[in-house]
């Protein structure tokens, strides 16, 4: 019987400590993740810069960039390609 | 095959991070509360992995260090963490040593007072030497996992005696015991929150690693507590801790890898060290670091010159276990005492920090829990040892 009293004390204690040990674990990871995504966007959008200097018309484009946001980002890497595509098809059929 | 690196970092930390007074008590856990024996293990492992987590925490969110914030705080509150914590490691390391040097002078003959100093040589000039530091503590780090014999010995149990031998009478009561329960809980709080980690983990922030810490510690706990229940070795002298099977080998293999943790382990003591002890923020400069080693090296010496007229009058070996014992429960009074600043500590970052709120708060709350729990089981350990 005292072996049971003190195995129910045990697991008590137990979730007593789980609780905190793992709210702070999955916080900790949310945090983690989103500071290296912010971190990866701003590596794209430097890289993205480069590419796009190196077209004739794609100074405008990088003024407007500092200012997009992760969706605006990618919906405007999808039109590059579409473009960059395009491009290619062209030069192809030529 | 590529190992995860939070997976490999954990396993490595864990197992070096095992030292004497941690095998023993598994050892005396498992002989004297059977199966129970795993549950205390498991959620004493919990409490001390919850303690490392909040440390971290708190250097993730303030991105400084626990004992700068104190420091800069109150003087007070950071003597409150500092003075217990170096006492407690210094404990462990004065535990660590005696038993290492009292086992090889068992085995080896010549006097021990020899073995300790040279153990303390070589960790000494392990940590002064610069150049060499890292490739020596890899060799013992590898060397440490010499211990995974004890989880090999337990999966040779199994296999001897089958698992419906290891039947369900919950603990090993009949047996005599020598010390009190509250005493052995005390212990193990002061073997598995090692003050001189808490010092060291302040540098790592990372959280992930720590739960593959608890589950290979937890592992390996279960292994020696289970091995020592199931074969019922009473834990009264060095001897038996090397009882395993074919003891030929292993026994041989074992004190390389106890003698490499006790080496890992005065390391870590000596970095602690020096880390409580100065006063400037940049911990670890080369001029404070080896004259407080040195200073550690005078005192221990005094300290061991002095204790052959303490044990020369009583059986060694049983008095070196219990000496461990109640060192340790001291340990782990010592380690809950250094908890209350890191309380008021994080009710200020509550205060003055916006992110992460709840887990702070959340963590304080649990904190005062674990505080009022292992400080009122080390005060009644303290009492009640003197009735036993």
């Amino acid at each position: 019987m005292e072996d049971y009293m003190s195995l129910a004390m045990i697991a008590i204690y137990t979730t007593l400590l789980l609780i905190p040990m793992i709210y702070n674990t999955l916080q900790y990871n949310k945090r983690v993740k989103k500071t290296t995504s912010k971190i990866e966007y701003k590596q794209l959008t430097r890289e993205l810069q480069g590419l796009s200097t190196n077209r004739k018309n794609g100074v405008k484009v990088v003024i407007l960039m500092n200012n997009f946001d992760e969706k605006q980002l990618n919906k405007f890497i999808s039109l590059l390609a579409s473009k960059t595509l395009n491009k290619d098809e062209k030069e192809a059929r030529d | 095959m590529s190992i995860p690196r939070n997976l490999r970092a954990g396993f490595i930390a864990t197992i070096s991070g095992i030292e004497i007074t941690n095998i023993l008590l598994y050892a005396l856990f498992g002989y004297y509360y059977g199966l129970t024996s795993i549950f205390y293990i498991a959620v004493m492992f919990l409490a001390s992995i919850f303690i490392q987590q909040v440390l971290a925490l708190s250097q993730y969110i303030t991105k400084a260090k626990t004992i700068d914030l104190l420091r800069n705080k109150s003087k007070k509150l950071y003597y409150l963490y500092t003075i217990p914590l170096y006492s407690a490691s210094n404990i462990l390391l004065l535990a660590n040593l005696l038993f290492i040097s009292i086992l090889y002078e068992k085995l080896l003959g010549g006097s021990w007072i020899a073995y300790s100093l040279i153990i303390l040589i070589i960790s000494f000039s392990i940590i002064s030497n610069r150049t060499n530091k890292s490739r020596a503590e890899k060799i013992l780090v590898y060397s440490s996992l010499l211990l995974l014999i004890y989880l090999l010995a337990f999966i040779i149990d199994i296999i001897e005696y089958g698992v419906s031998q290891i039947h369900m009478p919950l603990s090993n009561k009949g047996i005599e015991e020598q010390y009190s329960s509250f005493v052995l809980l005390s212990a193990l709080w002061g073997a598995m929150a090692s003050p001189y980690s808490m010092i060291i983990q302040e540098d790592s922030s990372n959280i992930n690693e720590l739960w593959y810490g608890f589950l290979f510690g937890t592992l390996i706990g279960f292994s020696i507590s289970l091995h020592f229940y199931i074969n019922n070795i009473p834990v009264n002298s060095i001897g038996s801790l090397l009882n395993l099977p074919y003891s030929a080998i292993t026994s041989k293999l074992i004190i390389i890898g106890l003698t490499s943790t006790v080496i890992l382990a005065l390391m870590s003591v000596f970095v602690s060290n020096s880390a409580l002890l100065s006063w400037d923020k940049n911990v670890l400069k080369p001029r404070y670091f080896d004259s407080i080693t040195l200073l550690l090296l005078v005192i221990t010496s005094i300290v061991l010159i002095s204790s052959p007229i303490i044990l020369g009058v009583y059986n060694v070996e049983t008095l070196l276990i219990k000496l461990i014992v109640y060192s340790s429960s001291i340990v782990g009074l010592l380690v809950s005492i250094s908890l209350f600043p890191i309380i008021f500590l994080y009710i200020n970052i509550y205060r003055e920090e916006q992110i992460l709120r709840t887990s702070i708060l959340l963590n304080t709350s649990v904190l005062v829990i674990v505080f009022v729990l292992t400080f009122s089981i080390g005060i009644i350990s303290v009492i009640s040892s003197f009735f036993y």
